[in-house]
């Protein structure tokens, strides 16, 4: 049978079981100081101190969150992101909630794209919990730009054979051209042969009767 | 079998041999393309002829082709952007070992399954489990519905403890063509 716990030893638990399942978890007071961190947040951030004011090292991204602790532009359902004043390319997104007792738990995760990104902020797959799934969307947008890198490859690969293919083309066409420029000038020889041939006859012929005639006298 | 596979195939025999041997192994594989898509999928016979015509070109052992080819995969997954799959999987050779069957089951989430769509497989992850560890000694249990490629697993455990920056010795001790329900591999870093 499960231990029957009070409620401060509930809360507790519940405190300490939110931070190890989001461990970039933070965790503020009324006047948005960081009252407690989760063990990736500390580890990554190490200049974040409990006590700080969030946005002396945050600043909100989006949407536009007003400075009431505890308004609806805090509350869980809409995703909020911050940016980190001393690395700008750091971004968190993630959801905030209040516990209804004074602390607001901001549930975020570093906003990357790829390996690369995760690790320069010394984080590693194996640091985050199975239930994330930004491992495996960084697997998905990998595999996404291998696609990619493969579709320009094939068209760089389609570009050549065209280029080559018109290259080919042009060869052909101007052979062509240059063997019907062979065929017209042979023809024209031909047929000026012929021409002199026939009016080498046709000339010839009268000319001898002419001779002949002109021998009678 | 994944493109990437037959992709690594052919990086490897480039690498060590040329874009001509290449070229004869595709011919004597009897492969339509010899560019391969690495997230398409391809049937595993077109695979397994091109082991076969790579063993006949360059007259070299099967279990030598696929154990060099499991090595190479290693490096040749981690330029392709994998590196981080395996650190995830431990620190030591031993820890990525065990967690072996882990790493598959994420890859069969994140891969797409186009090979159900042309009518192939699905993707048929093996199965490791690690038993008999000791400091130094370990024996792997490996289980695959594809016959034939424990040489590779040997390349692949190889391949591994290089990325580890560790030396291996790796032993098949049961083999499954010499009766075995499974392939049992020692695996003693030196």
């Amino acid at each position: 049978m499960i231990p029957s716990k009070s409620k401060s030893s509930d809360s507790s638990a519940v405190h300490e079981l939110l931070k190890e399942l989001f461990p970039f978890t933070f965790v503020l007071d009324a006047a948005q100081r960081i009252t407690d961190l989760g063990p990736l947040a500390e580890r990554i951030f190490p200049t974040l101190r409990r006590s700080d004011l969030l946005l002396e090292h945050f600043e909100y991204r989006a949407p536009p969150v007003d400075n009431e602790f505890g308004s609806n532009s805090w509350y869980g359902k809409r995703p909020l992101t911050m940016s980190a004043k001393f690395a700008p390319q750091t971004t968190m997104k993630g959801q905030s909630y209040y516990d209804g007792a004074g602390s607001l738990y901001c549930l975020w995760w570093p906003v990357v794209s790829d390996h690369q990104a995760l690790s320069s902020l010394g984080v590693r797959l194996r640091d985050l919990p199975p239930h994330n799934s930004l491992s495996d969307l960084l697997m998905v947008l990998r595999n996404s730009m291998l696609s990619i890198e493969d579709a320009q490859m094939l068209l760089d690969i389609s570009r050549k054979k065209q280029d080559e293919l018109a290259a080919a083309n042009r060869k052909l066409v101007g052979e062509t051209e240059l063997v019907r420029a062979r065929r017209a000038a042979e023809a024209a020889s031909e047929a000026k042969s012929l021409f002199l041939s026939h009016m080498s006859h046709e000339l010839r012929t009268p000319m001898n009767a002419i001779s002949a005639t002109r021998k009678l006298f | 079998m994944y493109g990437m596979i037959n992709r690594g195939l052919q990086e490897m025999v480039l690498a060590h041999h040329g874009e001509t041997v290449w070229q004869s192994i595709c011919e004597k594989a009897g492969a339509k393309d010899t560019i391969f898509v690495r997230m398409d999928t391809y049937p595993d016979s077109l695979t397994y002829n091109m082991v076969g015509a790579a063993r006949a070109v360059l007259g070299a052992p099967v279990e030598e082709l696929m154990r060099g080819f499991g090595k190479f995969w290693i490096s040749y997954a981690s330029k392709e952007g994998y590196g981080p799959l395996l650190d995830e999987a431990g620190d030591t050779l031993f820890e990525m070992l065990e967690n072996l069957d882990d790493l598959h089951f994420r890859l069969g989430h994140v891969f797409p399954l186009y090979g159900t769509q042309k009518g192939f497989d699905k993707m048929m992850p093996p199965q490791f489990t690690v038993t008999d560890k000791t400091a130094n000694r370990v024996l792997v249990h490996y289980r695959s519905k594809r016959d034939g490629l424990a040489p590779m697993v040997v390349g692949l455990i190889e391949g591994l403890a290089e990325h580890c920056g560790a030396t291996v010795k790796v032993t098949q001790v049961a083999p499954k063509s010499a009766g075995a329900d499974h392939d049992s591999l020692e695996v003693e870093i030196l």
